[in-house]
C-alpha cells in the first residue's frame, strides 16, 4: 500500500488516530479515559465475589505491531499475538470479574519508527453487552484497561 | 496398464471429491438462525429451516422434523425460552447437539428494562418475563454469528477456516447494515423515538437504535391485552405525541388498529418481528431494511 507523504509526518499520523477515533464515534473525552482507569485499583471484592466468566477479547490494531499482549494486572497472560498485524483479531478466553468489573493490562509493541497509532480492545463477557477501551501511543504502549458493567 | 492405474485414480478422486463434497446437514427451529447459518456456513452446509413460516411462538416440531433433526450434524434453537420444548427434543434426539445460539446473549426484560417507557402491567403480557426477540438486534446478530461459527467448527474441524471467513465476512455486512440503519433512524425527530407495536418483539432493536418501546400486546403476538391495559395505552400514546403505530406481519392487528382510533394515531405498515413475511422465510438483512424504512418513512411523515 502506497501511503500519502503527508501521512508519513508524525502530526499527521495523530491527526489520522484521531480521524479513525472520530469515525469509530467515540467521545473526545473518553481518550482520556484510559489513563484515567489505570489509576483506578480494581476494588478488593471478597473472593467469594470472583467469577471465571466466558468472554470474547476482540483487538483492532489500525497499524502492524511486532507483537501485543494482554494480561490481568498480575501478570497472568490472556492473549499473545505475535506478530500482530493491523485489523481485527478475536479470541476466546475467561476473564475474572468482581463486582462485575475486570481489569487487563496491554502491551503492544510497534516499530521504533512508526506513528503514533491506536489499539482497541473490546471485552465481550457471556450475558454482558461488549465494551471497548483503547490505549495511543507510539513504540511500546502499556496501558491497564478497566472494563465494568452495571451490576 | 498405465491407462487402468489412471482410471482407478481418476475413480478415487472422484470417490473423496463426493465425500468431501457432501454438505454438513444443519436443521434450524427459526428462520433467523437459517440464515445465520446459511452466512456463515456457505456452500459446506445444507440447511432445513423447519418452522417453514409458521408461526414461532407455538412452533412444535412434527415427526417429519424429528426425522431431518435426527440426520443433522447440528440442531439451531435461539433460545431465552422461545423454544418451551428443548429439553424434551435433546432428550430425544440423544446424540445431535442442540445449540442455544442466543444464550450468551444479554438479555432484556419485559418492562424492567429502561427502553420500556410504558411498563407493561402485571397481566396477561408477560411483565418481568425473558424477552427472547434478541435477534431483532443487528450487535446481537453478530455475536451470534461467531457462536455459530465456532459450533460449526467444533463438528467440522476441517472446515474452520471456511466458517471463520464466512463469520468474517458476514460480520462485516452487519457492521454496515448497522451504519446504515443509524443513519436512516437518525432522520426521526427525537420525540417521535417510539416504537409502539402490537407484538411486543422490538425492545432489543429499540435498545440498539435508543428508541423507547410502548408495549400494547404481550411477547407473542397472541396475548391479549385487557381492556383497562388498553386504556392506559392510549392515554400513553396520546401523552407521547408519536404519529403512527405498527401492527406485525403475520398476525392479527385487532387491538392496535382500536387503540390506534382511539388514540388518533396512523397505522403505519406491518413491521417483520418473527423473520418471516408472507409466510416466507427471509433473510435478516431483508428484515432489518424492511423495519427501517417502514419505521423511518411512518415516524417521518408529516
Ligand atoms: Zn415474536
Amino acid at each position: 500500500m502506497i501511503r500519502p507523504a503527508w501521512i508519513s509526518t508524525p502530526l499527521a499520523g495523530t491527526a489520522a488516530v484521531f480521524a479513525v477515533l472520530a469515525l469509530l464515534a467515540i467521545p473526545l473525552h473518553r481518550l482520556t479515559s484510559g489513563s484515567a482507569a489505570a489509576a483506578l485499583t480494581t476494588p478488593a471484592g471478597d473472593a467469594d465475589d470472583s467469577t471465571a466468566t466466558p468472554a470474547v477479547l476482540y483487538l483492532r490494531l489500525l497499524a502492524d505491531a511486532d507483537k501485543v499482549s494482554i494480561t490481568t494486572p498480575d501478570g497472568t497472560p490472556v492473549w499473545q499475538l505475535d506478530p500482530a498485524p493491523a485489523g481485527e483479531h478475536d479470541i476466546d478466553a475467561t476473564l475474572t470479574l468482581a463486582h462485575h468489573q475486570t481489569e487487563l493490562t496491554l502491551t503492544a509493541s510497534f516499530p521504533q519508527s512508526a506513528n503514533e497509532t491506536a489499539v482497541f480492545l473490546t471485552v465481550e463477557p457471556d450475558h454482558l453487552a461488549s465494551q471497548t477501551q483503547h490505549a495511543i501511543g507510539s513504540g511500546q504502549i502499556t496501558e491497564t484497561l478497566h472494563f465494568s458493567w452495571p451490576e | 496398464m498405465k491407462r487402468l492405474l489412471t482410471g482407478i485414480a481418476m475413480l478415487c478422486l472422484a470417490v473423496t471429491a463426493t465425500a468431501t463434497a457432501a454438505p454438513l446437514k444443519v436443521s434450524a427451529l427459526h428462520p433467523m438462525m437459517a440464515d445465520l447459518a446459511r452466512q456463515v456456513g456457505g456452500d459446506r452446509i445444507e440447511v432445513f429451516d423447519l418452522t417453514k413460516g409458521n408461526n414461532l411462538h407455538h412452533f412444535e416440531p412434527k415427526p417429519s422434523d424429528m426425522a431431518t433433526m435426527r440426520s443433522s450434524a447440528l440442531v439451531l434453537a435461539s433460545g431465552k425460552g422461545l423454544e418451551s420444548y428443548l429439553d424434551g427434543l435433546r432428550a430425544s434426539l440423544g446424540k445431535v447437539p442442540v445449540i442455544e445460539v442466543g444464550k450468551t446473549i444479554p438479555s432484556l426484560t419485559v418492562g424492567k428494562d429502561a427502553v420500556y417507557s410504558s411498563c407493561p402491567h402485571n397481566h396477561g403480557h408477560s411483565a418481568g418475563g425473558l424477552d427472547p426477540h434478541w435477534w431483532l438486534g443487528i450487535s446481537n446478530m453478530k455475536r451470534a454469528a461467531r457462536v455459530i461459527s465456532k459450533e460449526l467448527a467444533a463438528i467440522d474441524p476441517a472446515g474452520k477456516t471456511t466458517y471463520q471467513a464466512g463469520y468474517k465476512a458476514y460480520a462485516k455486512k452487519l457492521d454496515d447494515l448497522k451504519r446504515w440503519a443509524k443513519s436512516e433512524l437518525a432522520t426521526i425527530p427525537s420525540g417521535q423515538r417510539k416504537l409502539v407495536t402490537s407484538h411486543n418483539a422490538f425492545a432489543y432493536f429499540a435498545k440498539e437504535f435508543g428508541f423507547e418501546v410502548i408495549a400494547i400486546a404481550g411477547l407473542s403476538a397472541e396475548q391479549n391485552s385487557t381492556p383497562q391495559h388498553l386504556a392506559h395505552t392510549i392515554t400513553d400514546i396520546r401523552d407521547s405525541g408519536v404519529r403512527a403505530v405498527f401492527p406485525e406481519t403475520n398476525t392479527s392487528d385487532k387491538s392496535l388498529n382500536a387503540v390506534a382510533k382511539q388514540a388518533g394515531v396512523t397505522v403505519a405498515p406491518p413491521l417483520i418481528a418473527d423473520g418471516t413475511k408472507s409466510g416466507k422465510a427471509i433473510t435478516f438483512e431483508a428484515v432489518v431494511h424492511h423495519n427501517v424504512n417502514t419505521i423511518t418513512r411512518a415516524l417521518t411523515a408529516q
